[in-house]
């Protein structure tokens, strides 16, 4: 409410990309993230003065690559939800099926890796939209019950095929990134990081950079983020709303792929029918502490979630490994309570 | 041929009263009959009946949240295995009897439910969608964490069941009569499960439920809490899937981690919508169709129990576990699609093409002997009842 | 040949019916209103041109058929409508709610013509790249107009564009909806409740009571006419 009349009351400034910034923060409340930034840097500072600075380091970096890729699996998220109203929980299983075919492409038909992750994005697209087309789009949009049982039909479809058609034995995927063992990683001031953590930095940043410019730049981007935005008008300017939607399903899909094979990168990972439970987990935690209908949020969120579980998982001995999980939903909930529409998420004034 | 019949007279009555009771013979014989080969040996085919029970109560629990106030959660095995965890972990350490530990699980569930739905008073949205799927992924965390008391990955059994007393003259020792005994408590639980549902969802709190799940502005406007009414509801689903785990701890106690995985929350989700959303009976065909499809592909494809219609090609593959739930998938589409109101839809669908019943018109109430309300009078309880008996209809 | 003609029309929402056979036709190049009170089924006519309500009847647009087609579709053909309560994209900028509105125009580079708009609508350029949602309602309004204008429409269809606005903003904007009709010569029809105002642009109008046509003639034939007189101009 009063950021409405606060952005109606700015003064008028010459456009411009600072501006947007700034309303932007203005948006979100520059207090919530004061007291965000705040609780990470003392948190920060007891962690260093535990264990040693090095240690932080190495483990901040750590989260950092766990963050961007819950980071990409909210994306995929934030971009059904936004657009739908629904939450996708067929996100993960799609994943992971695609993720399997990259394995199947890259071991089996010996495909250089980058080409079979490709492969599968390209073909997780295909069979999405096909999805949306057969199975969602006769559904009305605004219903969203039925939309949200079809994903947990394809969800089931999806397992049950995977498990029947690769068994439950964990394979290993070849990395995408050089492994060469004892060679694999850089330092950076004085942590280790390996190839396959910066890979998957640059890989998420350069995915939500194209993700951006394919939302802000292209027509279907602006028809996407209109129907996003107003069903209705969208109708009435004549976008194709169906095949919009169709368009988010389709990236999301890639983008879930990219982040399952991103998942296996890691060398500790292996590809098995449930490989990606527990980051579709933390995605949704990412996506709702985000604010759900925020693509930075998503980003922001992923990042922050990656953060807590890395730092939960090596400062707070008590709670141990086995419950990162829990405790950092349970912080979830709390941050929820405090900011009912997560950090980025808008505060909107329902109208009958 | 079509049988017409108007609401309220002596014949609509005896065909309910038929209806009823055709339906309790069904259920009451269930233990005594047969079934081929392909159900399973006669314990066997019994403790599956016994399951259907449990997964009735649980699927109607589910349904009360996502039927009748419209959120969806995949999260409720969490409450299934709370519930379940309540009645072995107090029978088997602290040597409680199963009936003390029935309110326990209800009363627990229902106040974890209540707590996990809280902060839905202030989060709207996804919030709920969100953290169910999470409790649903954490529960079976919880268990291996705390393994001292749960049994972990090996999972917790208890050696005691409960057996029938002397005064029902059925032999603890025989095979099949101590099942028959819990086939029946387990039911008279289920059916008071059932009607307290029924009437939760025609209390005042019900209908404000169904009016928010609709339209959740215009209900709080006209005066409804909505939030308060959200985190009621959820405690009381998550309340009787607490009851449902402790019937299946009733009927084969043991459990361990995978048991309340969230494949379990979407299995219940598969029979409520394949039984019918927002139904309080569709529980029941949805709970037979689950349990029963389980069960035969666990026949089908056990090399022990292969029968002649045996698939070896499939018992041979290490993954044949996962074609349940392809099947499961394929329905839950296929019912979305062919037959969203499920199968209670279908079956009323089916009642309307050979009886008809029609609301009684108000001129017959005055010359009804039957009545003995003045005839003005008599015309407008017709009239106004008219409607609140097309309601019932739907919510049956 | 009619532009817009619109015969034997019906519509409802579910059990109930809410228009009861409307005909109402609309020339090239005029302005027709819809007028009536309350609950008359205005907003369901302008929304049965859409297709946004189940309908029944003819609605014919330069001789083609729109029953059955979807909104979406008509849009394209060069149906412009805009919505009761405006329907802005909030999220997006000003900017790209106009570029949104062209969304059926197959060029490229609409620079020009959003300086044109800027230019009927100054208050629009000081907010060009502010989210249309933290618009006020009479910005907003004027957004909503100039989207629809952005598609170059050949029938413009506005759902009472008075709603909730302040006199003095609804007078603005009646005025320049003069000059569009003026300066673009397209062809509006247009729901209104305020009488004086929609007579004010007005070439044909049609009063409509109870989800039928009550009354129908020349903008000027209606003006004078007694009934309306009283009962919509209140003298």
């Amino acid at each position: 409410m009063t950021t409405a009349l606060d952005a109606t009351s700015v003064s008028i400034e010459p456009f411009g990309i600072g501006r947007k910034i700034r309303r932007r923060l203005e948006e979100i409340g520059i207090r919530g993230v004061a007291v965000t930034a705040g609780v990470f840097v003392v948190l920060s500072l007891t962690f260093v003065a535990m264990d040693g600075l090095k240690l932080y380091w190495q483990r901040f970096l750590d989260g950092l690559a766990n963050g961007f890729i819950y980071a990409a699996v909210a994306l995929a998220l934030v971009l059904i939800y936004k657009a739908t109203g629904i939450i996708n929980f067929a996100q993960g299983s799609m994943a992971m099926f695609f993720t399997f075919i990259a394995w199947v492409l890259s071991r089996q038909q010996s495909w250089p890796v980058w080409l079979a992750i490709l492969t599968a994005m390209l073909l997780s697209s295909v069979f999405a939209s096909g999805f949306e087309r057969v199975f969602i789009r006769p559904f009305d949009p605004a219903n969203h019950l039925p939309i949200t049982i079809v994903t947990i039909a394809l969800l089931s479809l999806i397992d049950g095929t995977a498990i029947y058609v690769w068994f439950a034995d964990p394979k290993a995927f070849p990395s995408p990134f050089p492994s060469k063992p004892r060679q694999d990683y850089v330092d950076i001031f004085g942590a280790r990081v390996f190839y396959a953590t910066l890979g998957i930095w640059i890989t998420v940043i350069l995915m939500t950079i194209g993700v951006t410019l394919l939302l802000n730049r292209t027509k279907i981007g602006l028809a996407f983020r209109a129907v996003s935005s107003n069903l209705e008008s969208s109708r009435l300017v004549g976008v194709n709303v169906g095949r919009t939607l169709q368009f988010g399903w389709a990236l999301a899909a890639a983008i879930g792929t990219l982040a399952g094979c991103l998942v296996l990168s890691d060398s500790r990972t292996y590809l098995e029918p449930s490989f990606m439970a527990k980051s579709l987990v933390f995605a949704f935690a990412a996506a709702t502490i985000g604010g759900l209908d925020s693509l930075v949020g998503a980003v922001v969120g992923g990042l922050l979630v990656g953060q807590m579980q890395t730092m939960i998982g090596g400062y707070v001995h008590f709670i141990g490994s086995d419950l990162v999980l829990a405790t950092t939903l349970a912080i979830i909930i709390i941050v929820l309570l405090v900011r009912p529409s997560g950090l980025f998420g808008k505060v909107r004034v329902e109208r009958v | 041929m079509r049988l017409s019949l108007i609401q309220g007279t002596k014949q609509h009555r005896a065909y309910l009263v038929g209806a009823w009771a055709f339906a309790a013979l069904v259920l009451i014989l269930v233990p005594f009959v047969r079934l081929p080969w392909i159900f399973g040996n006669p314990t066997g085919q019994l403790q599956n009946w016994t399951r259907t029970l449990a997964f009735a109560v649980a699927i109607l629990g589910l349904n009360l949240l996502i039927g009748f106030s419209g959120q969806i959660s995949i999260g409720h095995s969490a409450f299934v295995g709370l519930g379940a965890y309540v009645a072995v972990i107090t029978v088997a350490d602290h040597h409680w009897s199963y009936f003390a530990a029935l309110p326990v699980a209800f009363v627990l569930c229902f106040v974890v439910g209540c707590v996990v739905g809280l902060p839905a008073l202030r989060i709207k949205g996804l919030y709920l969608v969100v953290v169910t799927f999470a409790i649903g992924i954490v529960f079976p965390t919880l268990v291996i964490r705390y393994e001292t008391i749960t049994g972990g990955a090996n999972g917790k059994g208890v050696t005691s069941t409960i057996a029938p007393p002397t005064w029902t003259s059925l032999d603890p020792r025989d095979r099949m009569d101590p099942l028959r005994y819990r086939y029946f408590v387990l039911l008279i639980v289920a059916v008071v499960m059932f009607v307290l549902a029924r009437n939760i969802i025609k209390s005042r709190a019900g209908r404000a439920m169904v009016a928010q799940r609709d339209n959740p502005t215009a209900a709080a406007i006209n005066g409804i809490s909505v939030p308060i009414n959200k985190v009621i509801i959820f405690g009381l689903s998550a309340g009787f899937c607490g009851v449902a785990g402790w019937m299946l701890m009733v009927n084969q106690p043991f459990a361990s981690d995978i048991s309340f995985s969230v494949q379990l929350s979407i299995t219940l989700i598969i029979g409520l919508v394949l039984g019918g959303v927002a139904t309080v009976s569709g529980a029941i065909p949805g709970a037979i169709v689950v349990v029963v499809i389980s069960h035969l592909f666990e026949q089908l494809t056990d090399a022990k129990k292969l029968g002649p219609l045996r698939m070896t090609w499939l018992a041979s593959r290490p993954g044949r576990g996962g074609i349940v739930s392809m099947v499961f998938g394929a329905l839950l589409l296929i019912f979305v699609f062919v037959l969203p109101g499920g199968f209670i839809d279908g079956l009323r669908k089916l009642r309307a093409k050979f009886v008809t019943i029609t609301t009684r018109p108000a001129w017959l109430a005055s010359i009804n002997p039957s009545h003995s309300v003045p005839a003005l009078e008599a015309s407008v309880v017709a009239t106004a009842a008219s409607p609140v008996l097309a309601d019932n209809s739907t919510i049956l | 040949m009619s532009l817009l003609e619109i015969g034997g029309l019906t519509a409802s929402y579910g059990p109930v019916q809410v228009l009861h056979g409307i005909d109402l036709h609309v020339e090239e190049g005029e302005v027709a209103v819809v007028l009536g009170a309350n609950g008359a089924g205005k907003t369901t006519t302008i929304r049965s041109i859409c297709q946004m309500v189940s309908t029944k009847g003819s609605i014919t647009f330069q001789g083609q058929s729109l029953t059955g087609k979807s909104t979406s579709e008509i849009a394209r053909m060069g149906v412009a409508h805009v919505p009761q309560g405006r329907g802005t994209f909030a999220d997006l900028t000003v900017v790209e709610n106009l570029e949104v509105g062209a969304f059926r125009r197959k060029e490229k580079n609409f620079s020009s013509d959003y300086d044109f708009w800027f230019g009927i609508f100054p208050r629009l350029a000081e907010r060009r790249a502010q989210l249309a949602g933290s618009l006020s309602g009479g910005e907003q309004q004027m957004l909503a107009v100039a989207r629809a204008m952005m598609s170059k429409p050949t029938l413009l269809l506005l759902d009472e564009p008075s709603l909730g606005l302040a006199p003095i903003i609804v007078q603005d904007l009646f005025q320049r909806l003069r000059t569009i009709k003026d300066e673009q010569g397209v062809t509006m029809l247009v729901v209104e409740q305020n009488a004086s105002l929609a007579f004010s642009i007005a070439n044909r109008a049609y009063v409509l009571e109870a989800g039928a046509i009550a009354l129908s003639g020349s903008a000027d034939e209606l003006k004078n006419d007694d009934a309306v007189r009283k009962a919509y101009l209140g003298y």
